[in-house]
């Protein structure tokens, strides 16, 4: 628990770690500013570098564990899905297979290999237009990064509805949270969580959906474990996100609107990120449930 | 304080250098200039900034280093462009304006290698 907490608080003490600096830089170049005012383009110039060079670091980091996870997912889904659905039908589970749809196995690992092969280079190339935007604002690449952060939404939200649909289909949907708490929750979510905050919440109710009928093979305190563990990096992305959109708020008074801007920029695409790492958690989810019913039907076979 | 004192005395003797000498006073005051430069980069800019940059955390020391380094090559060549423009070395001042942006910007550019090195290896995860 006190790892989880550590891993979780990391990014928080990161980001009020760049915010001193920030600030501290913030005071030396205005310092620089008013002795040497001949230069001022210079040190605007130089400043913003340094901003870069001393913010990008958690956002650097969340893409690569993002890039690095879907990696190895993809890479696991190749080698795991024959065995695993081999495996459950030899053990005689014939008849629990039935009640995971086939087409899922095949959807999610197509969705973890489109996160790898599309939707994450996209979410870099938009990172990499807002970062030229807000260094050369006269060459700005700001519709072209939002058009490719709409897309993204778009993508993933037909992904998430399709995984839905899965669940529809095979009809089993039950949930013990009364409707109106989660309602409110769902409301909650929505409103805070810019852009991506009704995907989310559709998402998790599509996750809860999923749950519901694992739990009957696997229990439900199994089954909480491993929300928590595939949600990780999904909370982790949204804390950043949000810590990078706090960091352009508090600084936009004191600052260049051009460096506000950028830690602005930062923030929404990694909320777009943050939905992406909802579906790799989707796939892992599914891939961790589909493992333990092939143990558990291996140690019914054998009993 | 000694440095006003410096300038002001500078400043009376210089006049009074071109009341009787005007013919001497330009080379008097190149070399004043330049030898007042030396003696405050070295007992006063130079101590100070070493003695500022002693506080700064470590893994901010690189960074300051080169701003200090940046600023200080700015304010000297500042100093000497004027100068230069002053006896109507025009071209020369050129010339110093733009070695002194060369080096800048190499300084720069070689800090910058880590930056772009990450950068770089972000955008090879697209292939």
């Amino acid at each position: 628990m006190d790892e989880l907490l550590t891993n979780l608080l990391l990014p928080v003490k990161e980001v009020i770690q760049t915010f001193t600096y920030i600030l501290l830089f913030g005071f030396i170049f205005l310092c620089l500013e008013w002795f040497i005012p001949k230069s001022k383009r210079l040190l605007k110039l130089l400043f913003l570098y340094l901003i870069c060079y001393l913010c990008l670091e958690p956002a650097y980091r969340t893409l690569e564990m993002i890039q690095t996870l879907t990696n190895q997912l993809v890479t696991l889904f190749l080698g795991m899905y024959p065995v695993l659905t081999a495996g459950i039908a030899v053990s005689g589970g014939a008849l629990l297979v039935t009640l995971w749809n086939p087409a899922v196995v095949f959807f999610s690992s197509f969705t973890a290999f489109m996160a790898d092969k599309v939707l994450i280079p996209s979410i870099i190339s938009a990172f990499i237009l807002d970062l030229i935007s807000r260094i050369h604002p006269a060459t700005s690449f700001s519709k072209m990064s939002d058009l490719i952060r709409m897309t993204l939404i778009g993508i993933t939200s037909v992904i998430l509805v399709l995984y839905s649909f899965f669940i529809t289909v095979n009809g089993v949907i039950t949930w013990t949270v009364g409707g109106a708490v989660n309602e409110s929750v769902k409301r909650l979510i929505q409103s805070s969580i810019p852009f991506v905050g009704s995907l989310l919440t559709e998402s998790i109710s599509t996750m809860k959906t999923y749950s519901s009928s694992a739990s009957v093979i696997t229990g439900n305190s199994l089954l909480i474990s491993v929300l928590v563990l595939v949600s990780i990096p999904t909370i982790q992305t949204i804390l950043i996100a949000f810590l990078y959109r706090l960091l352009a708020a508090i600084l936009e008074p004191f600052l260049d609107s051009g460096i506000s801007g950028l830690l602005d920029d930062i923030g929404r695409t990694l909320f777009v990120l943050s939905i992406i790492s909802v579906l790799i958690a989707f796939a892992f989810f599914f891939t961790i449930i589909l493992t333990m019913l092939f143990a558990k039907l291996l140690v019914s076979v054998k009993g | 304080m000694i440095v006003y004192i410096t300038i002001i005395i500078a400043f009376i003797l210089l006049q009074f250098i071109d009341e009787t000498y005007p013919r001497l006073h330009s080379i008097i005051y190149t070399i004043f200039i330049f030898l007042f430069l030396t003696y405050l980069l070295i007992n006063f800019i130079i101590p100070n900034t070493t003695q500022f940059i002693s506080v700064v955390p470590t893994n901010l020391l690189p960074v300051f280093k080169l701003l200090m380094f940046s600023v200080i090559l700015l304010i000297v060549s500042q100093i000497i462009e004027e100068l230069l423009t002053d006896y109507e070395y025009t071209s020369l001042a050129t010339i110093l304006t733009f070695t002194t942006k060369a080096i800048l910007l190499l300084a720069w550019l070689d800090h910058m290698k880590q930056f772009y090195s990450k950068f770089f290896s972000i955008m090879g995860l697209l292939s």
